[in-house]
């Protein structure tokens, strides 16, 4: 019987006297997907990882230090392959990184990381990584699985057979770990004749035949626990249920859990805004710190609880081996719109926020689908929508609870209609071409490990918090300028309230009783109120982005917009919620909570003929527009991230601003014809 | 696996993954017009109904898969059939 599969030694692993003359400084780690490479390198080096990208690719590997026995090693965490010599971006990132042509990234040795379970597809891929003609290494991983099948596989006698060390190596519980690093200081290019003798036919077959002990155990109980669980999961209509009730308690994480950190982020941010307006003399500077820096990064570190919840959620999932079954389901009905069962996850992700929705994509293997779905994921409503719908529906439907029901789910059903018809027909037009039919491992069933999903976690979050103080804080600023700038001087009506505000204030303290006091400091409150409204409205109008609106308002006039409704849809285009807030400033009485008495305000505003602003058409106009348009800054710019260049945020944009204007358009017409105009 | 009628991209692709002709694996879930599941040692696989309608296969003749491949037939095993008899593309 073969010794056991633990039983490392990696001294005796290495005979050959091919040993390079340093130890390696930096080693590239390569792995089919699913053997715990990812694991072994989180085990290994922790939070000391970042994610590094390479001009030109859509994958990305990640780079980490280790330290682990007094050894001090630089590791690359390379995307899981198949093979190295296929036309896939994650081989030919692989390829690049082997014959050194990544910059900063020429490993000195490569780890090939191979499934005890799969032993054959392993060597076939250390076959084609030996005629790079770097040193190596091979660790050994899932060796419990194998062992509960009843395979037995000696690691020393494997790296005998290859020429290189080889150890056991478990990425979860961290055996292993030291003799894997001393394992990797000692790696060495395998002799020519063991070279030579890879490149036979049967040579992968017959290693494998030598080197596996025990029965083959195909149809063991973990098969028969496998089946009964794919039974259900990969059920056409079971498992669809299934994967809907799992993204139903996901996407209740994201919407529910995420809640009081957001609320920590922008009260955090107003204490910061305040302190600084404090401690500052009021003038530009003061007001770029506060409303442009502070206020932008804010706005989008908000988002950062429910990228991280997303993230953390779904690396359990896809560390169970459930979310490869899921993508298996969806894919019966993704592909009738030309997109792939992985896209479902960050379709539906992007009902909590586009952000997260887009960079979990980067589960989607293939180039186009991917950009398929980071496209039309915006187009699914989130949640800063929200606030939008619940302000046009209770204006147009302020008593009928049921069809304002039916029309915020309407608005929805309308979100993913628009994503799903826009993906097919990118796909046949701007994105066609042969996409990578399915073809997806599933992963044996197993407990998620908490350390590698926090890895993960983090990892994402310090990519989005990269970009959040990069691209999106310059576009805040930016949008914060032309909104601000150039100053009003205070209109009259704003001045004569302000001097009847102190007036009425100087009289609280020579007023004959408690009650007359706190009756006149009421007064003078809400004076102040309405001043600050008024040179609020003012300031808006005269503002570039007020400028903006008056000349842009001939653009929408089709779709009913004045000129108050034009700058309070182009400010919109920062981010979606800031309609609410800018329409309150110009048509309302000032920035409220509550969303019912803000649309019964601003449902009474009228137009200069004395018309209602907000007809029924105008409303259902606005409506779908803010359904479909592509209002949100921050998505832009993470569009323009995952995807490497601003070409597809702007197709993003200007295809997303299109549909909906067109649809907008129609819209107003058809309620119009339907005599819905007042 | 029996043959193929796929393309060099995608054989090349389930070559890697260890799906070469003459290889021995199990039906575990037929695909009936979607997609199927099949397994190769330990490793279960999904297959698109495009790709899974291009690969022809012949039963085992036995259950025992490496005996076929060492009779050296083209073969492959349907253990197991969850959604019904054995499958034969």
């Amino acid at each position: 019987m073969p010794p056991s599969i633990d039983s490392n030694d990696a001294a005796r692993a290495h005979p050959e006297p091919q040993r390079p003359a340093a130890p390696p400084e930096r080693v590239a780690m390569v792995g089919n997907p699913n053997v715990g490479k990812t694991s072994l390198f989180n085990r290994l080096c922790g939070v000391r990882a970042k994610t590094a990208n390479f001009p030109g690719s859509t994958v990305e590997a990640r780079v980490g230090a280790c330290s682990i026995g007094g050894a001090e090693l630089e590791l690359v965490d390379l995307p899981g392959v198949y093979a190295v010599d296929l036309e896939l971006p994650e081989s030919k990132l692989c390829r690049d990184c082997l014959a050194g042509r990544l910059q900063g990234c020429m490993p000195d040795a490569i780890l090939v990381v191979i499934d005890a379970t799969n032993l054959a597809r392993g060597l076939r891929l250390f076959r084609s990584v030996a005629s790079a003609g770097r040193p190596l290494a091979v660790a050994l991983t899932m060796t419990d699985l194998a062992r509960t099948r009843g395979l037995s596989i000696d690691p020393v006698r494997l790296g005998e057979r290859l020429g290189v060390p080889c150890v056991a190596a478990n990425g979860r519980s961290g055996v292993g770990l030291p003799e894997l690093v001393a394992a990797m200081r000692a790696a060495r290019e395998p002799a020519p004749k063991i070279l030579a003798d890879a490149l036979r036919p049967n040579w992968v077959d017959e290693t494998a035949t030598a080197i596996v002990g025990g029965p083959n155990t195909v149809g063991s109980e973990t098969d028969r626990w496998t089946d009964r669980l794919d039974a259900a999961f990969t059920h056409p209509f079971l498992g669809s249920v299934v994967f809907l009730a799992a993204m139903a308690l996901v996407f209740f994480a994201i919407f529910r859990l995420a809640e009081w950190p957001m609320d920590l982020i922008e009260s955090t941010a107003g204490l910061v805004g305040g302190w600084i307006a404090a401690a500052m003399p009021e003038g530009a500077v003061s007001e770029l710190l506060v409303d442009g820096v502070v206020g932008g990064v804010a706005g989008t570190v908000v988002f950062l609880p429910q990228i991280c919840l997303l993230f953390f959620l779904l690396a359990l999932l896809e560390d169970t081996g459930y979310l490869a079954r899921a993508a298996f389901v969806m894919d019966r009905i993704m592909c009738r719109f030309g997109l792939p069962g992985q896209a479902f996850v960050p379709l539906l992700s992007s009902h909590a926020c586009a952000l997260p929705g887009i960079m979990s994509a980067r589960l989607i293997p293939d180039p186009k689908d991917r950009l398929a779905t980071i496209l039309v994921a915006p187009f699914v409503s989130c949640s800063a929508r929200v606030g939008v719908y619940v302000l046009l529906v209770s204006i147009l439907f302020p008593d009928s609870g049921l069809l304002a029901g039916l029309a915020f789910a309407g608005c929805y059903a309308l979100g993913a209609i628009a994503a799903l018809l826009t993906a097919l027909l990118f796909r046949r037009t701007i994105l066609k071409g042969k996409s990578r039919p399915m073809v997806l491992e599933l992963p044996p069933y197993r407990l998620p490990s908490l350390r590698s999903a926090f890895l993960t976690t983090y990892d994402r979050a310090l990519v989005f918090l990269k970009n959040a103080g990069s691209v999106i804080l310059a576009i805040c600023i930016v949008m914060w300028w032309i909104s601000a700038y150039p100053k009003a001087a205070a209109p009259e009506e704003a001045l004569a309230l302000e001097a009847r505000a102190q007036a009425v204030a100087a009289e609280v303290e020579s007023a004959p009783d408690a009650a007359s006091a706190e009756t006149l400091a009421a007064e003078a409150e809400s004076l102040t109120a309405e001043a600050e409204v008024l040179s609020a409205r003012a300031q808006q109008e005269f503002s570039y982005a007020g400028r903006l609106g008056d000349a842009f308002q001939p653009v929408f006039a089709p779709l009913g917009l004045d000129e108050r409704l034009t700058v309070a849809v182009l400010t919109s285009f920062l981010a979606r919620e800031v309609f609410r807030s800018t329409i309150t400033v110009l048509v309302g009485s000032g920035d409220s909570d509550d969303d019912l008495r803000v649309a019964e305000e601003i449902a009474q505003a009228k137009r200069a003929d004395g018309t209602p602003l907000f007809d029924m058409a105008t409303s259902a106009a606005l409506l779908v527009f803010f359904v479909l348009a592509m209002q949100c800054l921050p998505t832009l710019a993470v569009t323009r991230r995952e995807t490497g260049s601003w070409k597809w945020p702007a197709l993003q944009f200007v295809w997303m601003s299109a549909v909906a204007y067109l649809a907008a358009w129609v819209t107003r017409v058809a309620v119009i014809a339907l005599g819905g105009a007042a | 696996m029996a043959t193929s009628d796929l393309s060099a991209e995608d054989l090349a692709v389930l070559g890697a993954m260890g799906l070469d002709a003459n290889t021995a694996f199990t039906v575990c879930r037929a695909g009936r017009g979607g997609p199927c599941i099949i397994q190769l040692d330990a490793t279960r696989l999904g297959l698109a109904p495009e790709i899974a309608a291009r690969i022809l296969t012949r039963p085992c003749s036995c259950a025992d898969t490496e005996h076929c491949a060492a009779e050296g037939e083209p073969a492959a095993s349907a253990r197991r059939e969850p959604d019904g008899g054995p499958t034969t593309r």
